[in-house]
């Protein structure tokens, strides 16, 4: 079982190593520069994938994760450019966690699928934050920006926050009673239940962790970009899903880790990178992208269909007996 | 033979909730605005709703079967893109627009063999396949569209007749042809049963692959359709003028009352959804509502009619109150071949 979850974002950090191998053949070197725009280009996809990670896992879809990195981003940007940091950053995580708690409420409670649900409160969260910041503007401290954009000794900040990111994501889903109930939830509502899983309460962690997630992105964004922007998380919608979907993460929930998302966002990330290196118009990346989610995906159904053929073939296996 | 039909093609009240919300709808704006019900602002209201109506054909469809089309803005930005680059190249009308709803049924075939065949989930798919056609559209046009609609699609989309938009005859015509289709057709109940449950039908002996294939090829060209007609009303391309039209398109499915879990529903409701979006994104404009506030109302609308249509009026008052929390979970996401139940093993607390 180990086998099959480790597997699904294998693929991911295959993908990773080989894009990565491309881009230094046709660029000649790796040096700081390049680290940073790379990593600084996949975090804030990582930290949306990584949100959306625990609502898929539960057999929903979060589709209001755009909305509430741009709800997140003008709030932070707006505070921030008023003179208050700090604020800033917790006004932000607290819109995000707030956003998310909505979509789990609605989504535990009204019984309106997840995904006309989030479209839902996705038109809302926009609209909010046209009302906080109607055009692009706000400034944010000096300090936001060094924690995000920065680097360390020519390795960039950013790449300290995925390892954080994959660390926190591992912990979450393998060590905390959070996680394995979220993987039971997705695996199956009916049997969770029956075990004594509160399926409401993790349900609606869920959606809070996507929220929480998206505002960190949000506020990272804010700091990449030293400014608010209302339209800047659409592009975040799409790409966030298809991260996913390269990590290998089940659509129908109950199998995926938040490495395999992170993983699949930097790949995601590199893809840009590398076309940029090779001299090809960035417009083909769109066409390389939508290859790699439909093709990850097909190549994670293939190889779960390989492996239960193999546990199917040797039953008197531990595996297979479990 | 009328008992022959069975309650799921004709449901009376779930058709006449929506239109008599249009109904009250067209009262509030009557009310709150001077010339609101006067001929020419009715005419395009009609014009507006019919373009949204049109697209919103194939996702009708495709939720119908139980899956999902998120590559509508990019089919219908390249099918934008085409026709008139086509035009821009100087070939003939006809042959252009053959060749543009060839392009359609391509991708609506490349979707359908993904989703039937490779069994890949069609939200995934048509993710994917929007990717696609936005990096297509891209490179084709260099990022910047040339070309104009050909007359006769400018005289269709934007044309009148004593009042009544062509678009809208175009609709009213597109409108009987799929209500009969779904009702009465082998291929229109196959849809309703797939959607309803693909392993029973299927057991049937229903030929499954092949009519979730000509759903999305279906829907796709519902989509190439709407992006010619869209150039023809503002003269020209240009890139992301599908953007607006994916959440429309399943809002005005879901608002009408069509099931996202597939098999039940039918158009003439989104026929009222389109309708009833229209009216009241009218209204907002002329009361000065900015766009926030719409924005805000929209999510609103649309929670609370998927609310009252798939909760209060459908689901829960067959289902007890867990099984609904699981029929929120099930069915859209699956792959066509199989249910999740039959492949990939979880047991989540193993191994950890």
């Amino acid at each position: 079982m180990r086998r099959i979850r480790t597997g699904r974002a294998f693929i991911a950090a295959v993908l990773v190593a080989v894009l990565f191998l491309i881009y230094l053949a046709q660029n000649g070197s790796f040096g700081a520069i390049e680290a940073l725009g790379i990593t600084n280009a996949a975090l804030p996809l990582a930290l949306v994938a990584a949100g959306e990670t625990f609502v898929i896992l539960t057999n929903g879809i979060d589709l209001s994760i755009g909305a509430v990195v741009t709800m997140t981003n003008v709030t932070c940007a707006l505070v921030a450019g008023k003179g208050h940091g700090i604020l800033a950053v917790l006004l932000a995580l607290a819109v995000g966690i707030g956003a998310g708690l909505l979509n789990g409420l609605v989504v535990s409670y009204s019984g309106i699928a997840p995904l006309i649900a989030t479209l839902a409160t996705s038109s809302i969260y926009t609209g909010i934050a046209l009302i906080v910041l109607p055009t692009p503007g706000g400034t944010v401290p000096v300090w936001l920006s060094n924690v995000t954009a920065g680097s360390v000794h020519s390795v960039p900040v950013a790449a300290f926050w995925l390892v954080g990111g994959i660390a926190t994501g591992w912990a979450i889903l393998h060590r905390l009673p959070f996680g394995i109930y979220l993987q039971a939830l997705g695996g199956s509502e009916s049997a969770s239940w029956s075990a004594g899983v509160s399926v409401v309460r993790i349900r609606i962690l869920a959606y809070v962790a996507s929220g929480f997630y998206c505002g960190l992105a949000g506020i990272i964004l804010a700091g990449l970009t030293q400014s608010g922007d209302p339209t800047i998380g659409a592009v975040y919608l799409l790409n966030g899903i298809a991260a996913v979907v390269v990590g290998g993460t089940s659509l129908v929930g109950g199998v995926g880790t938040i490495s395999g998302s992170i993983l699949g966002a930097l790949a995601l990330a590199l893809v840009s990178a590398v076309l940029l290196v090779s001299g090809l118009s960035t417009n083909y990346q769109y066409i390389v992208t939508g290859l790699i989610v439909i093709g990850a995906l097909l190549a994670s159904s293939l190889q779960s269909k390989v492996e239960l053929r193999r546990l199917a073939h040797e039953p008197a296996s531990e595996e297979a007996a479990a | 033979m009328k008992s022959r039909l069975p309650r799921t093609y004709v449901r009376p009240l779930e058709v006449a909730v929506p239109f008599a919300l249009v109904v009250v709808a067209l009262l509030g704006g009557w009310l709150t605005t001077n010339g609101f019900l006067s001929s020419n602002h009715l005419s395009s209201l009609g014009q507006t709703a019919g373009y949204v109506g049109i697209i919103a054909i194939g996702e009708t469809l495709v939720l119908l079967l139980g899956g999902i089309d998120l590559s509508l803005p990019y089919t219908i930005n390249l099918a934008a893109i085409l026709i008139a680059g086509f035009q821009a190249g100087g070939m003939s009308s006809t042959s252009d627009i053959l060749l543009v709803l060839l392009v359609g049924a391509g991708i609506g075939l490349a979707n359908g063999i993904g989703v039937a065949v490779l069994g890949i989930s069609p939200l995934v798919m048509t993710l994917g396949m929007n990717s696609i056609l936005q990096g297509v559209s891209l490179i084709y046009s260099s990022g910047s569209p040339v070309g104009q609609a050909p007359s006769v699609v400018t005289t269709i989309s934007t044309g009148w007749w004593h009042q009544i938009p062509y678009v809208d005859v175009l609709w009213f015509v597109l409108t009987i042809v799929v209500t009969l289709v779904l009702v009465f057709t082998t291929f229109g109940r196959g849809i309703y049963a797939i959607g309803a449950n693909r392993r029973a039908s299927a057991l049937s002996g229903l030929p499954v692959r092949r009519t979730v294939v000509v759903g999305y090829v279906l829907s796709a060209l519902a989509a190439t359709v709407g992006g010619m007609l869209l150039v023809g009303y503002s003269g020209q391309a240009y890139l992301g003028q599908g953007d607006e039209y994916l959440l429309p398109a399943i809002a005005v499915v879901v608002i009408g009352g069509t099931s996202i879990f597939g098999g039940k529903g039918s158009y003439v409701q989104t026929v009222a959804g389109a309708l009833l979006i229209t009216v009241i994104e009218s209204i907002l404009v002329t009361v000065n509502v900015n766009q926030s506030g719409q924005d805000i109302l929209y999510g609103g609308i649309i929670l609370a009619m998927a609310y009252v249509n798939q909760v209060a009026l459908g689901d829960r008052a067959r289902l007890g109150p867990l099984s609904v929390r699981l029929g929120a979970f099930r069915g859209w996401l699956e792959p066509v071949r199989r249910r999740p139940e039959a492949d990939s093993p979880r047991n989540p607390t193993e191994g950890s």
